[in-house]
């Protein structure tokens, strides 16, 4: 049911509830004065649908409640405008209200004009009273929603932090990937090629190290790319000449501090489609450079390029977009992600980071 | 150093990384009874080194660009090698799949053990081939497994790799299949039923008794007065639609 909908229901049942309990009040007093009974009916038809018409204006204030953020527009503009609307819904709910109970009860020896003024006078106070309660109601009520939202959105994104978390710990675990760097390792032992074995041995334990640490969230840039060479020294002894990897980093940059875990998955992710599917293999561009305030981090393979209809949220791979969640964290609107067709016809995947937040 | 009284057994090395074939040659190199006669980098290579020296035994990498190990005994045929050994470093599915068929397999990295054992299983097998039928476990194993990546198919002596969605249509042809790829257009001793079966549904369509279309190519589909239709697709191609596919058809292109 839209919003508008579920608040029409919450108000009809507000006000139906408020109709009976006068309406029961009144038959008490009722038997207890029977002589009066005329004007008892005539009390609870009058104040029925007094409180019945107002269901309409109530949907109205709260809407309008909703829209009205004070936190926004400020409270001296709620307090104008809801005044304005006070003075619009007072005398069209006095005038609906006469319209309908005199159909009920006859029009008696007064005209329109007398009983709109006594309505409008009669119930000032209770006019006013009415509508400060549905006001304050509607704003307690856009209030609460607006804080469940953001308590939602806080959760939203801790799940996506620790799913990107997850997520390179899975692809650094990738089990393809560690029992064959491991296969390597034993193939060098066995043909007593000591030093490289404990080379990559060590290179490995610095990558399961990074990916189990979690305290260090914000390493060097120079320390990510260094990251980087030790994935790409154990993926070349695998890989052999297939691979080939070029990393292009401006100096000046090496103290940035970024994301941990930020551009070694984006190598990883190329080795896997853009090299290990290929029988010819293929080579990879790591890229960082300053662009003005902010550093742009490519990383380019000449591989097959992207399925033609590939889109970042239409993708069942959680790796990028789970990047893309944590760049938003950390940065907000700052940080931008994007991946499109390399000039080899391969896939090139772009970072840009504003320098800022060092 | 005295030799082998019997002719060496003559072994094929498949494996897409350096060192893990080094590891096979070395390991190998240690038994005489052992020739390695080929030593291949990925399924194409594979394929064409079994056809051309048929050898004893086969280590077979699982895991490689391009035609996977499977794709290599599904091309050569499971009758094609004697004695196959699996090796990978991880997949649950293909796991699965050798125990459940009783082949031999060896998981990366190994111990110089384990590979022994291997080796002494090849060496009784084909000692006493009457007891072979690896040829019926490796059919079933390449029966069971999933879909494959990839439509593998040899076109006289060349052996090509079509992926599925480079495939525009499929034609029925006597007893063959002509595949339409853009320019290539192969003749495959296949039947159309053979194809449905591998085909992703969700990808290909059957339109009439002697045609199957890529959905993807599709760019219109026409009624003719005789209550048939006419199938256009991208590239210019007009194709004849029995009415009683048109339901599947249009299904298919609307998901």
């Amino acid at each position: 049911m839209p919003r508008a909908g579920r608040l029409f229901v919450l108000a009809t049942l507000f006000w139906t509830f408020i109709t009976l309990m006068f309406c029961l009040q009144t038959w008490l007093l009722m038997r207890a004065f029977p002589n009066e009974a005329a004007s008892f009916l005539r009390s609870i038809t009058w104040t029925s649908t007094f409180y019945l018409v107002w269901i309409p204006g109530t949907v109205l204030v709260w809407l309008l409640a909703e829209r009205w953020d004070p936190s926004r527009i400020g409270w001296r503009a709620v307090v104008w405008r809801q005044w304005w609307l006070l003075l619009a819904l007072w005398p069209l709910n006095a005038a609906v209200t006469i319209l309908i109970a005199t159909s009920i009860t006859g029009w008696g020896n007064e005209n329109f004009r007398q009983m709109f003024f006594g309505q409008i006078r009669g119930r000032i106070y209770l006019h006013i009273m009415v509508y400060i309660g549905i006001a304050a109601s509607g704003y307690a009520m856009s209030w609460y929603a607006r804080m469940r939202d953001r308590d939602a959105q806080a959760a939203r994104l801790q799940s996506q932090l620790s799913a990107a978390r997850l997520d390179s710990l899975r692809a650094q675990l990738h089990p393809h990937f560690l029992f064959n760097s491991l296969h390597a390792i034993a193939a060098l032992v066995r043909e007593q090629r000591n030093d490289e074995a404990v080379r990559l041995v060590s290179g490995l334990g610095d990558l399961l190290r990074r990916v189990l640490d979690t305290a260090d969230q914000r390493p060097r840039l120079a320390e990510e790319i260094e990251l980087v060479r030790r994935y790409v020294e154990i993926q070349r002894v695998r890989f052999g000449d297939r691979l080939e990897v070029v990393i292009d980093v401006d100096p000046a940059l090496d103290d940035l501090r970024v994301p941990a875990l930020l551009v070694q998955p984006l190598v990883e992710n190329a080795v896997r489609h853009g090299i290990e599917t290929r029988e010819e293999g293929g080579r990879i561009n790591v890229r960082a450079r300053a662009d003005r305030d902010d550093v742009v981090i490519d990383v380019e393979d000449n591989g097959r390029g992207l399925p033609a209809n590939w889109s970042l949220d239409g993708t069942s791979g959680t790796g990028l977009r789970n990047l893309r969640a944590r760049l938003a964290a950390i940065y907000e609107d700052r940080a931008h992600l994007s991946i499109g067709r390399s000039a080899s016809g391969g896939a090139t995947v772009s970072i840009r980071l504003p320098r800022s937040i060092t | 150093m005295t030799s082998a009284p019997l002719p060496p057994i003559r072994v094929v090395l498949v494996d897409d990384e350096p060192p893990a074939r080094r590891t096979l040659r070395l390991l190998l190199g240690r038994d005489p009874s052992m020739a390695v006669v080929a030593e291949c980098e990925n399924g194409r290579e594979a394929i064409e080194a079994i056809e051309q020296h048929r050898p004893d035994a086969v280590f077979l990498d699982v895991q490689m660009p391009g035609i996977d190990g499977f794709g290599v005994l599904d091309v050569v045929g499971a009758d094609a090698v004697p004695a196959v050994v699996f090796v990978t470093a991880y997949d649950k599915y293909a796991l699965a799949a050798f125990e459940a068929h009783a082949l031999d397999y060896l998981l990366k990295p190994f111990t110089d053990e384990r590979f022994a054992d291997v080796l002494g299983r090849i060496k009784a097998r084909l000692r006493d081939q009457s007891i072979n039928d690896l040829e019926a476990r490796i059919s079933a194993l390449i029966g069971a497994r999933e879909r494959p990546r990839q439509l593998v198919i040899r076109d006289g002596g060349r052996v090509i790799v079509i992926p599925w969605s480079e495939i525009d249509w499929i034609e029925a042809e006597d007893y063959c299949v002509r595949i339409h790829a853009g320019k290539e257009k192969p003749l495959v001793r296949r039947t159309l039923r053979s194809l449905l079966d591998v085909l992703d549904p969700a990808q290909f369509a059957r339109i009439h008794r002697s045609s199957l279309v890529n959905l993807q190519r599709i760019r219109q589909v026409k009624p003719l007065p005789s209550g048939d239709y006419e199938v256009h697709l991208v590239d210019g191609t007009k194709l004849r639609m029995s009415r009683g596919y048109r339901d599947v058809v249009l299904a298919g292109l609307h998901e």
